[in-house]
């Protein structure tokens, strides 16, 4: 696995996060490149999904909305980080959890690129063929981050999983907010009676 | 660098490449039939952000541009800013006529509120926010009507309401889902439309109404849809004003919707969607190797 790193943390991050920090490599570029990437793959959903193909046009477009999740997520990491690692390093580590979405975002804008439209949309009336999915991935990733705060932030299994909670916290709460917005409040509120 | 390092990126460059030679706008030229300028519309469209769509303002007018259609309603979930935002843009840098709405998405109904400036509550009532749209010179659209909606919209909303979308991509979600908007529609003579209802996947403009208007401008179509001047295609008939059905189908001349499947397309999803994958799996080369990997045990703290 030592071809790709990020394979290597998605499938065995316990013994993969030690590792990778003794990597001597630093720098500007290695804060910005996984967070780069994150927001690629993104705008690359956006593209492929509403054309079928990628085009600069729309994978500028896709990263226009994209551009907001790494700071979020930069700014979950920089609360809890651990002050000895330089925050380059941890940033790079941090975003090769990721694959599981990744495999999850492939997936699911492959659907619709290859799927003609119409027969996308009968599909997509079956949630569990993609929220299923999509909540192996929210596991998943969640495991792999759970030992990035344990190996990386060198945390206990309790103050892995509280920080865990409040990186999610931080990062998808407002996430999520500037993507649905008043449609995700009133489904909300219409369910809680607020 | 790895030759697997290389195929990616490769890969994904090619894919970028056909992508973006294969992006042209639809060729579209103004058409006239029995006096009117048709229209192609599409009057249910969700912007990012706030709207669970992928696209921003600016960005849904270009791919209307693309996709061929002469105007849209950009309309956000319980909200107008984005729509006004967008009008703001198509009236300063030109663009398909944007008319700014709102999805009002209640507990009980979903209705498009077309060509309003103020955001109308989710929590009015159906026919208090027909009401409303009326009084900010809007129309009122039924979005989805599917048989789980109908007690939403009372007796006096169903007297009052414009129009009621008959093809949109739930139509594709099954017979059920087509006969319930259809019979929905016929219940009320309402105006027809056909909407992508668009939130970022699959085409904008995919489900569209053809609008019989006076001109290409926000009054202009608001009046022909109060007047029901519109033709649908869907799937599995034609909907709308049957003397303009009659019209249109003498003419043949209504544009179909655009597709888009031709190779550089193709090649832009069998070359992109791989380089992507492994840009994101290989894209940054080999882990560190001049130490040997600590063993777990020794690295992580004990709880």
């Amino acid at each position: 696995m030592d071809e790709s790193p990020d394979l290597w943390v998605m499938f065995r991050p316990a013994q993969a996060f030690p590792h990778l920090l003794k990597d001597p490599a630093g720098g500007r570029w290695m804060a910005l490149r996984r967070p780069l990437l994150l927001i690629l793959m993104l705008a690359a959903f956006a593209s492929l999904a509403t054309s079928g193909r990628l085009s600069l046009r729309l994978l500028t477009a896709g990263a226009e909305c994209a551009v907001f999740l790494p700071p979020l997520m930069i700014a979950s990491l920089a609360l809890l980080r651990r002050p000895a690692i330089p925050f380059a390093r941890v940033i790079d580590i941090f975003f090769m959890g990721h694959g599981p979405w990744t495999l999850w975002i492939g997936a699911f804008a492959s659907a619709w690129a290859f799927i003609p439209a119409d027969k996308a949309f009968y599909w997509f009336q079956f949630r569990a063929a993609w929220l299923v999915p999509a909540l192996g991935s929210f596991l998943w990733s969640g495991y792999i981050d759970f030992w990035f705060l344990r190996c990386v932030f060198r945390k206990t299994a309790g103050q892995a999983l509280r920080d865990l909670a409040v990186q999610r916290t931080i990062a998808w709460i407002p996430g999520l907010a500037i993507f649905l917005g008043a449609g995700g409040w009133q489904v909300l509120a219409s369910r809680f009676g607020w | 660098m790895s030759k697997l390092r290389w195929s990616a990126w490769g890969l994904l460059a090619v894919g970028i490449a056909a992508g973006t030679l294969a992006d042209t706008p639809v060729d579209h030229r103004p058409l006239t039939l029995g006096g009117y300028q048709v229209l192609a519309a599409d009057f249910h469209v969700h912007p990012f952000p706030l709207s669970a769509s992928t696209l921003l303002p600016w960005d849904l007018i270009i791919e209307a541009r693309y996709q061929g259609l002469d105007a849209i309603a950009i309309t956000g979930h319980n909200g107008v800013t984005m729509g006004r935002i967008g009008r703001w843009i198509a009236t300063h840098f030109g663009g398909p006529t944007v008319l700014p709405g709102e999805e009002i998405h209640g507990p009980a109904y979903h209705m498009l509120a077309i060509g309003i400036h103020s955001t109308i509550s989710w929590r009015l009532p159906a026919a208090r926010a027909i009401e409303e749209i009326h009084r900010q010179g809007g129309v009122a659209i039924a979005a989805h009507p599917d048989a789980a909606s109908w007690p939403g919209f009372g007796a006096e909303a169903m007297r009052t309401l414009d129009g009621s979308e008959i093809v949109q991509p739930l139509t594709f979600a099954g017979e059920p889902y087509a006969s319930a908007m259809r019979q929905f529609n016929a219940r009320g003579h309402f105006t027809a439309t056909g909407d992508s209802d668009y939130h970022g996947v699959g085409p904008l403009g995919l489900c569209r109404t053809y609008v019989f208007a006076r001109e290409n401008s926000e009054p202009a179509i608001l009046d022909a849809l109060r007047a029901g001047r519109t033709v649908v295609y869907g799937p599995d008939g034609v909907y709308g004003d049957p003397a303009l059905i009659e019209l249109a189908s003498r003419s043949g001349r209504l544009p179909p919707v655009p597709q888009h499947d031709g190779w550089l397309t193709l090649l832009s999803r069998l070359a992109g969607i791989p380089g992507l994958l492994g840009v994101a799996f290989f894209g940054f080369g080999r882990a560190y190797t001049c130490a040997e990997p600590p063993s777990t045990n020794n690295s992580v703290p004990v709880t």
